[in-house]
């Protein structure tokens, strides 16, 4: 099976990588305005639009560029860090059910929209677009690091249960931020409390370039950090004292991958709120395919969380058009299900 | 050589090791025998730099143990714990070579060949694609200790290997099997400290033996001079008697008379 491993490995990366690819092509030609994919090759070629065949509509050329592209893309960037940052937190806990949530990123990220969007909102309707625009990532964003943070510092003791004890502090601080939504959920108007609702929910419809540009050196350092400790998250699968015995540095090990979450699982989190059940069920299918070596379902969960969301997403965009359904709706009333069928099966095997 | 000189360590308010000081050789077996809580797991942490003792130091080839990162730790010494753990479907060939993180960056043919040949010598070279977690437990213990035995690189010269039980779940005859494996291996130049309760197979495989009695040593040296009736008795509280191992010349056999009272 190592070596059964070795080779799925390697074909599961390219499959995924194209289905990811495919997903991307689906989710640009799907939509109220199709574009057909001889369209698609002439208008990709040719960003800037001035040397475009007569037959192609100029209008179908600012929805790839402007609209489904860069949303697309932002798919791909917040199902890469959730499914990545899910594989690592999966290491990290050494429980197949563990959610990057645990570290009190996702709570503490709400905890900032809600105050962005409660308490600030007065505040910020007399604002520029661009602040109005940008003031709730970044307050979530930020929130969601100081919450990590706070965990890290409160669960970290420097004895061998450490990593138990930054669970339990950030089931604590998840718990009390839950109760701090709770309190501005109470005190909010009823428009503000639809919109902090549907933040919840998840949502792309915000897509922008300069959102694809804030969020992608997030995620793209935060894969790489988990990347890099890939093998010492296998040790990790040995618990904490034989993997220090077996030369890991287990203190660097947590807060290099608890960092890395707040990273990535921030951003993904601030661009497109909370998409529900990615981080948890992702890790785990790849794992039950690949096997459980991180070398190999770090970046195949990033490819598979990525194509998850892009899939997921597109149908978000057409089943209710001309509305759009929250995009988290899809992957939790999805993955849910699944994920109870795989743990129906998983008890039943000996 | 592995020494700790006057080591002391309290868990949970009990003095566990109370100044004691005991040495690893490279190519010696030495065997840590005692009753339940005399320190011997204990023993073994601070000897591998796991734990660090509250007095006393830790010296590994002259350099103070706690002045060594993981890392460096991990280079020169190998530790079983009593109960290892292992989570996710990792397969028995994937367990062993963890033991080489410390060691090679890349799965290379050498390295290959090194796990294959620790997979033989514990008996596991057919079960090596199966997932660890489905051996039974002998088994298991079998594939970490092939995993320590890794980390070693079965036996290069200067490494130390530090076992807590390693055939405590082993029927009679791989007991002595594992145990040929650790003398071999110490032949090699690796000087091996092991913990064990059956006093005769200590007698057998070890060149030292230490008793341990409530964080101290009772007494240390080859096995015909440790393992008298009159210092058994007195630390394992039990009437003891010794005569001739049957089978190998000049080593002590050890046997108690039962004691138990009914139960009340």
């Amino acid at each position: 099976m190592a070596r059964i491993h070795r080779a799925r490995r390697r074909t599961a990366l390219t499959l995924l990588g194209a289905t990811l690819l495919v997903a991307v092509v689906i989710a640009i030609v799907t939509g109220p305005t199709s574009i057909s994919i001889r369209h698609l090759l002439s208008i990709a070629l040719d960003p800037s639009g001035t040397g475009l065949a007569t037959d192609v509509p100029s209008s179908e050329h600012v929805i790839f560029w402007s609209l489904r592209l860069p949303r697309a893309v932002l798919c791909a960037l917040v199902g890469a860090a959730l499914g990545a940052g899910g594989a690592a937190a999966q290491g990290l806990f050494r429980n197949p059910l563990a959610d990057p949530g645990l570290v009190g990123v996702s709570a503490g990220a709400t905890l900032g929209a809600a105050i962005c969007i409660v308490l600030a909102g007065p505040l910020l309707a007399t604002q520029g677009p661009w602040l109005r625009a940008a003031a709730l990532p970044i307050a979530a964003f930020v929130a969601g690091a100081v919450t990590t943070g706070l965990v890290v510092r409160l669960g970290g003791r420097a004895d061998r249960s450490a990593t138990a004890t930054v669970l339990l502090a950030g089931v604590a601080i998840n718990a009390f931020a839950g109760a701090m939504v709770g309190l501005l959920s109470h005190i909010a108007s009823d428009a503000e409390l639809r919109n902090f609702t549907f933040w919840t929910l998840g949502g792309m419809s915000g897509a922008t370039w300069s959102k694809v540009a804030l969020t992608t050196p997030f995620v793209a350092v935060s894969i790489a950090v988990l990347f890099r400790h890939a093998r010492s998250l296998d040790v990790f699968a040995l618990g904490e004292v034989d993997a220090r015995v077996t030369g890991v540095d287990v203190t660097v090990l947590r807060r290099s991958v608890i960092g890395a979450l707040a990273l990535g699982v921030g951003a993904a989190v601030s661009a497109a709120g909370l998409v529900g059940f990615v981080g948890l069920i992702v890790p785990h299918l790849v794992r039950l395919w690949i096997g459980p070596k991180h070398g190999g379902l770090i970046p195949a969960s990033a490819l598979a969380g990525g194509a998850l969301v892009v899939i997921a997403d597109s149908l978000a965009r057409t089943l209710a058009a001309p509305t759009e359904l929250p995009v988290g709706l899809l992957t939790a009333s999805v993955g849910a299900p699944f994920f109870l069928h795989l743990l129906r099966r998983e008890v039943k095997r000996p | 050589m592995i020494a700790c000189e006057a080591v002391t360590k309290s868990l949970g308010g009990r003095r566990v090791l109370d100044a004691i000081s005991a040495k690893i050789t490279p190519g010696k077996v030495l065997g840590l025998i005692g009753p339940n809580g005399a320190g011997k797991s204990t023993l073994v942490r601070t000897l591998a730099a796991e734990t660090r003792p509250d007095e006393g130091r830790v010296t590994i080839d002259g350099n103070d143990a706690a002045a060594l990162s993981p890392l460096a730790l991990a280079k020169v010494r190998a530790m079983l714990p009593q109960s290892p753990e292992l989570v996710f479907d990792f397969t028995v060939r994937e367990l062993v070579l963890l033991g080489r993180t410390p060691h090679a960056q890349a799965e290379t043919k050498a390295c290959t060949a090194m796990v294959d040949r620790c997979l033989a010598a514990v008996g596991l070279a057919a079960q090596s694609e199966l997932p660890a977690t489905s051996l039974s437990g002998g088994e298991r213990q079998r594939a970490h200790l092939a995993r320590v035995l890794a980390q070693i690189g079965l036996g290069e010269t200067g490494r130390y290997l530090l076992l807590d039980e390693p055939v405590s779940n082993q029927d009679p005859a791989w007991q002595l099997r594992l145990l040929d494996v650790v003398r071999e291996v110490s032949h090699r130049g690796v000087g091996v400290a092991v913990v064990l309760h059956d006093l005769n197979l200590a007698a057998r495989s070890c060149d030292e033996l230490a008793l341990l009695r409530k964080g101290t040593v009772a007494e240390v040296g080859p096995p015909a001079d440790v393992l008298r009736p009159a210092l058994l008795q007195d630390v394992f509280e039990v009437e003891a008697h010794v005569d001739q191992d049957p089978w190998v010349a000049g080593i002590p056999r050890v046997t108690f008379r039962s004691v138990s009272k009914p139960l009340g």
